[in-house]
């Protein structure tokens, strides 16, 4: 499923779609002045998304099906990261409202971030 | 070849079913619990609610779009259900994720501006400065002051 990708417009398109919906998410947080946490982590997540349609788009053409399994551990690494994000988020609000401290949030949300993108690979590779 | 294909198949179905439903518990525990602690406090919550609907719509967003692949990968595993029509079907909502998760994000963002300017959550997560002070305690010191 993962690897074996149609090309059909019926699946270009959504990729397509998802892709341009991500640059206009990166367009609009490089534009926003003050960056909350709260947008920047939601900004790894774009990124995330943005990988996995863009693995998915370029395997549509031909050219890049030469690289098919680097792709499909991309597509699997962030579509990990992001089933995994929502968790860590609503865990991360839990520890922020609910009186355990968090001293520093900003680097709190970057090791949570990086771990999550190890443990994403991690489960794809093995 | 067959067997390849249901090999794939059975990778991502395999390696996909215990990270979703460990997310989708931690996320509606985490939720359900922050609501029982602020009601435990007696503290109003909008602000608050309007990051929890946030976050179980993005649970919801990656439900829905990958429920389908996942049940069809499923379908093809256990009963060698084979449909070239239904497969593309499914993979137009696994194509619309990112999408998805964009509007979830706009819509949010313009929900909040136009509802609730200056949050409480909002002003707990938007200044690092305030950090050290978790929203409950911040919400003690100014009820006591």
């Amino acid at each position: 499923m993962d690897v074996d990708i149609v090309t059909t417009p019926a699946t270009i398109i959504p990729q397509a779609i998802s892709t341009l919906s991500g640059l206009y998410f990166f367009y609009s947080y490089f534009r926003t002045p003050y960056k909350s946490v709260g947008v920047t982590t939601i900004f790894y997540l774009g990124i995330s998304d943005f990988f996995m349609h863009i693995t998915l788009l370029a395997l549509s053409f031909p050219y890049f099906k030469q690289y098919r399994l680097e792709f499909s551990v991309i597509f699997n690494t962030a579509l990990r990261f992001s089933i995994f994000w929502v968790a860590s988020m609503a865990i991360f609000m839990h520890r922020a409202l609910t009186g355990q401290r968090i001293m520093d949030q900003k680097r709190y949300l970057r090791l949570t971030s990086i771990l999550l993108f190890l443990f994403a690979l991690a489960s794809t590779l093995g | 070849m067959v067997n390849s294909e249901k090999y794939e198949q059975y990778i991502f179905v395999g390696t996909l079913v215990a990270p979703l439903i460990t997310s989708l518990f931690l996320t509606t525990y985490c939720c359900l619990r922050t609501i029982s602690v602020l009601k435990l406090f007696a503290v109003k919550f909008d602000g608050v609610q309007n990051t929890i609907n946030n976050l179980y719509l993005y649970a919801v967003v990656q439900l829905v779009t990958i429920l389908p692949a996942l049940i069809y990968s499923s379908l093809h595993i256990l009963g060698d259900v084979k449909d070239d029509l239904a497969d593309t079907i499914v993979r137009i909502p696994l194509g619309l994720a990112g999408f998805a998760n964009a509007l979830v994000f706009f819509f949010s963002r313009k929900m909040e501006k136009t509802e609730s300017p200056a949050s409480d959550l909002q002003e707990t997560l938007t200044h690092p400065e305030s950090s050290k002070m978790s929203y409950i305690d911040s919400l003690k010191e100014s009820s006591n002051a």
